[in-house]
């Protein structure tokens, strides 16, 4: 409650009170024999008034000695009629009212002002910190005397000052909220928009200074105007419907230059009390970098649509169940079609039949799957003529894991197909035209060797023919090998390793390989031990091969020793076994999953005496994959090697 | 001994074939053109043929599914060979007594002749 509106209450019922008293001293007056019984009446009621005041309530005298304090004010500050009356305020126990601004303003400022209001002094409680008291002072003339009195009223306004405190404190935190906000938030003022408040985020992003506060923005901000933002302002003004723009592309001058902005913004009209709109709010928040973000997807979009359109690869994009969405213009080129019409019809109208059920397969595996999809296939283009292409496809997948797209890529390959099967007649060509003199060469050495004497008579000594023939003919099979390995490699390549099967004894079969064998190798010694018999559906020279492979291999890795042993044996019911053993230099751990890849040669230190492309192994290994069996090497350097193959027993 | 005709379009290979069977006591004639097989055959007697697989324009399992339906001349065995090495139950198929891959060994292809010839005399 205001103080002067309860001083004036005070004072209301005060007068009222004294009205009262006049009356009934006037009745008093004229009835004489109720004088002294009313006068009894009067004082009573005078005390009653004053001490069911809500206020503490002091009456001072002239030398400022309390008369009088009501029951409110001896409550309030712990002091009983007693102790106060007669006595100086300043020194009431517990000098509590000691206060020398109090006393000066008592003594000096009363009486010549007659009264003072609103008087304010913090008041030590030691239960509840500093008590925040307002004083109303004024001076009570008595009708028909001279004595001055003096009423204070105090009032507690602890309270009103807690709240006067918390609203001070939450203006403080809207005005840091509203300077030191991100958001951009200006508010303008009249028809003219005359910037009243600007906080620094919008500031800064003018590229401008504190100035321009109080300016009309058109004045602080002229590029706005041929953008059409003034006129967005000025129907928001007359009109008072927002205005709300999302990435709004803002060009401003800062310094000088031009700079392209973006913002999310809006315009709100700014009402008084009586509903009038006086204003604007602008609030904007600066998207600058997501805009900008935004426009570079834009434009990569646009410029990856550009290139793949432009490549010669064909490319499609399919939902996650496989079902094309786009294809893109080299597509549509080759099968002579607009993109819908292509879109509507079946794909499997355009894969060549023989490729079809392959292809069928091959999609439905990898939508079960959501694997990579790789196929070859001849695909029929606008003149009904089918062209070999290399199909890839790859799933796109979200965070989730989820496939959302396909991406496919179909590469023509038709020339290359073309050169291929030319590559392949050619390499039968060159190894054929090799191999023809070579044969010759080998038979004539051979010839030769039973033909000659061991040795020639030179002088008086002999010489020894054999060994040279020996090293002809060790070189020969050098040069059969690395024919045999060319070819067989471009088989591979090509994946044209294809398997004559047919049903053999495996034991028998090694058997007469290593007799052949031993022709060509003179001084092996192979021991055979046939722990078990195995029938197998194989392909008899590729296994055949594998062996020559594993005791060539054998003997070119055993500098020391020509002795090789070879056991066959059930590894499992439904396996065979063949080992290859060697007492060479054995094979370091690190090497032993190398020595299968491609072009992978064993560095020893005799390096030039391991001859071979190093595709031996790789070789072997692709043809025991192909029969569903696998090799396994077991070796320690210095300690020899073996090495097995496993193939499963034909027990049908 | 034998008699042994080899029909080869390469003259190297024919000539070597011939010194190494001439050698281990053999009789031996080399042609160089198919079309004349059948006649040589019957010309020299031939109890024995090492015919090539390839030879210029022809495939020589043509000319020995050829020979195996003639009648006057089916009798005779036929080795056959090849650069290509698993082509062997190809030319067996076509009635080939047995396939000997190029480059051979000669112990190999003297084993061979001299088993099949033992073979053919047992049958006599």
């Amino acid at each position: 409650m205001d103080n002067n509106l309860r001083i004036q209450q005070l004072e209301d019922e005060l007068s009222t009170a004294q009205a009262r008293i006049e009356e009934l001293e006037n009745l008093n007056s004229a009835t004489s024999v109720h004088t002294s019984k009313l006068s009894n009446h009067i004082d009573d009621l005078k005390e009653s008034v004053i001490d069911n005041l809500h206020n503490p309530l002091l009456i001072l005298d002239n030398e400022l000695q309390i008369v009088f304090s009501n029951k409110k004010f001896q409550k309030t500050f712990h002091i009983t009629a007693r102790e106060s009356e007669g006595k100086l305020i300043y020194d009431l126990p517990g000098e509590q009212w000691s206060i020398p601004q109090l006393r000066q303003v008592l003594e000096t400022v009363l009486p010549s002002k007659a009264s003072m209001s609103n008087f304010e002094l913090e008041f030590p409680n030691a239960e509840e910190g500093t008590e925040h008291l307002t004083i109303n002072a004024s001076e009570i003339k008595l009708t028909g005397s001279n004595e001055r009195y003096i009423l204070l009223s105090i009032e507690d306004v602890t309270r009103r000052k807690f709240a006067q405190k918390s609203l001070k404190k939450r203006e403080q935190q809207f005005h840091n909220l509203f300077y030191t906000s991100n958001a951009h938030i200006a508010v303008l003022s009249g028809p003219n928009h005359v910037i009243d408040m600007a906080n620094d985020a919008i500031i800064q992003s003018w590229g401008k200074g504190p100035d321009v506060l109080g300016k009309p923005i058109i004045e602080v901000l002229p590029e706005l105007e041929e953008q059409g933002f003034i006129d967005k302002m000025n129907a928001v003004y007359e009109t008072g419907i927002p205005f709300r723009a999302d990435e709004m592309p803002v060009k401003l001058m800062i310094n000088g230059a031009e700079q392209q902005h973006f913002f999310d913004f809006s315009y709100q009209a700014q009402k008084n009390e009586e509903g009038e709109i006086v204003g604007i709010a602008a609030i904007a928040n600066d998207v600058t970098k997501q805009g900008l973000l935004n426009d570079q997807i834009k434009k990569s979009e646009l410029e990856f649509r550009g290139l793949v359109n432009m490549i010669p690869n064909k490319i499609n994009l399919a939902d996650a169940a496989g079902n094309t969405f786009f294809y893109n213009q080299s597509w549509l080129d080759f099968v002579g079609l607009a993109h819908d019409d292509f879109i509507n019809r079946d794909w499997r109208n355009f894969v060549h039949p023989e490729d079809l059920y392959k292809m069928e397969r091959e999609v439905e595996r990898c939508l079960a799957f959501s694997t990579e999809f790789e196929n070859e296939a001849r695909m029929m283009d606008k003149n009904g003529e089918y062209k070999y292409h290399y199909i890839h496809s790859i799933p796109v997948k979200n965070d989730k894991g989820e496939i959302t797209t396909w991406i496919g890529t179909s590469t023509e390959i038709q020339k290359l197909k073309e050169e291929e099967i030319k590559k392949e007649a050619f390499l039968k060509l060159v190894s054929h035209e090799l191999k023809t003199p070579v044969t010759s060469i080998k038979g004539y050495v051979q010839l030769l060797q039973s033909m000659l004497p061991a040795e020639v008579d030179k002088g008086n000594s002999k010489v020894a023919v054999k060994p040279y023939l020996t090293r002809i003919e060790n070189q020969i099979e050098r040069l059969i090998r690395l024919i045999s390995e060319m070819l067989d490699l471009s088989r591979i390549e090509q994946n044209e390793l294809v398997l004559n099967l047919s049903e053999f004894n495996l034991n028998e079969h090694i058997k007469s390989v290593i007799e052949d064998l031993t022709y060509s190798v003179k001084d092996m010694q192979v021991k055979i031990t046939n722990d078990d018999e195995a029938l197998v559906i194989a392909d008899k020279d590729r296994i055949g091969q594998v062996m020559i492979n594993f005791i060539t291999n054998a003997l070119k890795y055993s500098p020391d020793s020509n002795k090789v042993n070879i056991r066959i044996f059930n590894d499992s019911e439904d396996t065979v076994a063949v080992t290859v053993q060697d007492f060479g230099i054995g094979i370091d751990k690190k090497e032993q999953y190398q020595i299968f890849k491609r072009f992978y040669r064993i560095a020893g230190n005799k390096d030039d005496t391991y001859d071979g492309f190093g595709i031996g192994l790789y070789l072997s290994n692709e043809i025991i994959e192909k029969h569903n069996g696998k090799i396994v090497v077991n070796s320690e350097p210095g300690a020899g090697s073996e090495f097995t193959f496993i193939l499963p027993l034909n027990k049908a | 001994m034998a008699r042994i005709l080899i029909v080869d379009d390469d003259q190297t290979i024919g000539f070597m074939l011939k010194d190494i069977l001439e050698f281990a006591d053999h009789q031996v004639h080399v042609i160089q053109q198919p079309k004349n097989t059948k006649e040589s055959i019957l010309k020299y007697d031939i109890e024995l043929i090492l015919l090539d697989k390839l030879i210029s324009g022809v495939d020589g399992t043509d000319v020995c599914a050829e020979l195996k339906k003639d009648a006057e001349v089916a009798q005779v065995p036929i080795i056959m060979m090849s650069a290509l090495h698993n082509v062997g139950d190809l030319c067996k198929s076509v009635g080939a007594i047995d396939f000997i891959s190029k480059p051979f060994d000669m112990e190999t292809l003297l084993n061979k002749v001299n088993e099949i010839l033992e073979k053919e005399k047992a049958k006599d």
